[in-house]
């Protein structure tokens, strides 16, 4: 549960972890209390396009540098989460009379937490870098 | 001593020198053109039109400019320029299991490049492989090739690089390890395994034939990656043109062999894959032998291109025994049918990331580059290429509307790539491959850089 640009919400991630390291997404579901909601449609499609974007970036969104210089050139070599690896996903928008909270990146911010503490139930893995490094992993899965 | 204590020790001795010459000549094999078996006259007594230098259509034009179109034949761009470094100036890495050897800078800067080379120094190290300090070269500088090429073939490439503004850039220390850092021993192998002689053109075959002859193997060293190599590392002739792994990239059999060779193409189709770099039913040229086609086949006449097919054709024929007699039709157009593979991720990413190009039959629908049906890549059950190309990529600019293939190897895994090059091959090859994360690593080791 966390407070995110005004609203609440809260994420649980439902995840695979392979001998590789390779994280597979099972199923998210988000709770989201971010007041009056104006119209439901746009805030599930915001909260579900924030997580897939969240993910994407806890599983893939390593920017490195040399010589000066950011390697990352464009999505062959920076890598987005693809439509058949995106998880199902329930939102669940929270009734409520308070004034309209954030709900641009709410998903944004609670899908990497979520994912991470997922991969710590499966590996028993702590992770505190993103994005997630596969070989910390592999091999971990209890 | 003894008469009959002499004879021993003369039969002993001649003895040993037999079967050192023997023993020299199995370990050396035949040369580039011996296969021909024909009547080799020296160039002078040959007249029937001069097979080396130019095309007639060159004749009148200077100095360098002939040096720039036998430059480009010999296509030593390739090798000495890096990738995003200036034309010529070297640095290449060429990455080999016992460390890596960069390539020199060739413009005429006089301390970074070969500005202080004479004519004579430059002939000894193009046609002898020996620099100008008299250190021997690796033949990773191909010079068991260039040894055929003229002194006024090669004086006209000086000339071309040394009308080109110098570059001063030092090239990175090669990192070989021992024994292979001893560049003295070079001159054993050099003695061993190369030649020291000129073209000899052949009076039993066609002038076209000759012309092929000197442009295949003194100008654009063909063999240095279609010929595989003795334990020793020089090219074993007598798998001529049979196909090799060359730096993490296979170059298929070019020998005349029907199945697996070029005896089943056109000539049109020979003639198309090395002017543009692709041929209907074929496939697209990639790595290698891209930069060959963008850098050299593709500036070169129409008849100096049909002259390399007709030596092509007389190369004999040797099978491919891993290639199919065929290579696959296209794949069915539903996903759901056609090869596939046991592990689900190679499907997954071929349809996350390839499938919007190749599409699901392997004929593009967005440019006959990108049709992967007819290419020996995909048919290989060693998948070299496919994997090498998710690594890598490939960058093409002949003709103007070619178009090039982003390098997947940083954002995807050794295992991810492993299972999208077996699924590509299962799919659109005759049999699929069992390639490993394992070997995909070894892949990345071998890629130049």
């Amino acid at each position: 549960l966390q407070p995110s640009f005004g609203s609440f919400i809260a994420t649980v991630v439902e995840a695979e972890v392979d001998e590789q390291g390779d994280v597979k997404l099972r199923r998210v579901t988000s709770a989201v209390d971010t007041g009056i909601a104006v119209n439901p449609d746009t805030i599930v499609a915001q909260i579900e396009g924030g997580l897939i974007f969240g993910l994407t970036a806890a599983l893939y969104g390593e920017i490195t540098i040399a010589k000066g210089r950011v390697q990352q050139t464009n999505f062959n070599d920076y890598r987005m989460l693809r439509i058949d690896q995106a998880p199902k996903i329930d939102i669940h928008i929270i009734k409520s009379a308070e004034v309209p909270g954030g709900i641009g990146e709410t998903g944004a911010t609670a899908g990497p937490p979520a994912l991470r503490n997922a991969i710590y139930a499966a590996t028993g893995v702590a992770l505190r870098r993103l994005p997630i490094d596969r070989s910390l992993i592999a091999e971990k899965k209890s | 001593m003894s008469r009959s204590i002499r004879r021993i020790l003369l039969c002993a001795a001649v003895t040993v020198v037999v079967v050192l010459a023997a023993g020299i000549w199995i370990v050396r094999g035949p040369d580039p053109m011996a296969f021909v078996n024909g009547n080799e006259v020296a160039l002078a007594a040959y007249k029937a039109g001069d097979p080396t230098g130019v095309p007639v259509s060159l004749s009148k034009a200077s100095l360098v400019e002939r040096g720039k179109y036998l430059a480009e034949a010999a296509d030593c761009m390739a090798c000495h320029t890096s990738q995003g470094g200036k034309d010529y100036a070297g640095g290449l890495g060429m990455r080999l299991p016992f460390g890596a050897l960069y390539s020199t800078n060739i413009t005429p800067d006089k301390e970074t490049g070969i500005g202080n080379y004479s004519d004579q120094d430059f002939l000894k190290a193009v046609q002898r492989g020996i620099r100008r300090d008299g250190a021997r070269l690796y033949p990773a500088m191909p010079f068991p090739s260039y040894t055929y090429m003229t002194d006024a073939d090669a004086l006209a490439i000086k000339a071309y690089l040394f009308s080109l503004p110098p570059v001063r850039v030092a090239v990175p220390a090669n990192t070989l390890i021992f024994p292979f850092d001893q560049r003295w021993a070079m001159g054993f192998w050099s003695v061993l395994f190369t030649r020291d002689s000129r073209f000899e053109p052949d009076a039993s075959q066609s002038p076209e034939w000759n012309r092929g002859a000197y442009l295949a193997e003194a100008l654009a060293h063909c063999g240095e990656c279609h010929t595989p190599r003795s334990l020793a590392l020089a090219l074993d002739n007598r798998k001529k043109f049979a196909g090799a792994v060359t730096a993490g990239w296979r170059a298929f059999n070019i020998s005349s062999d029907k199945a697996t060779g070029l005896g089943g193409w056109h000539d049109e189709d020979i003639v198309s894959y090395l002017s543009i770099g692709r041929a209907s039913g074929h496939g697209t040229a990639s790595g290698p032998m891209g930069e060959a086609v963008d850098h050299s086949f593709s500036k070169l006449t129409p008849e100096d291109v049909h002259s390399v097919v007709a030596y092509l054709r007389s190369v004999p024929a040797i099978a491919s025994a891993d290639l199919p007699a065929t290579p696959a039709p296209p794949a069915p157009a539903s996903h759901r049918q056609g090869g596939g593979t046991p592990d689900p991720r190679g499907k997954m990413v071929f349809e996350g990331a390839c499938v919007s190009c190749h599409g699901w039959t392997g004929e593009s629908s967005i440019s006959p580059f990108a049709t992967l049906t007819g290419a020996w890549a995909v048919n290989d059950p060693g998948a070299t290429n496919v994997a090498q190309i998710v690594i890598s990529g490939t960058k093409r600019h002949t003709p103007k509307d070619a178009i090039s293939m982003p390098a997947f190897g940083d954002a995807y895994s050794d295992a991810e790539i492993a299972a999208v090059a077996n699924y590509v091959t299962s799919r659109f090859g005759r049999k699929g491959s069992q390639l490993t994360a394992q070997d995909v690593a070894e892949l990345r080791k071998q890629t130049s850089e």
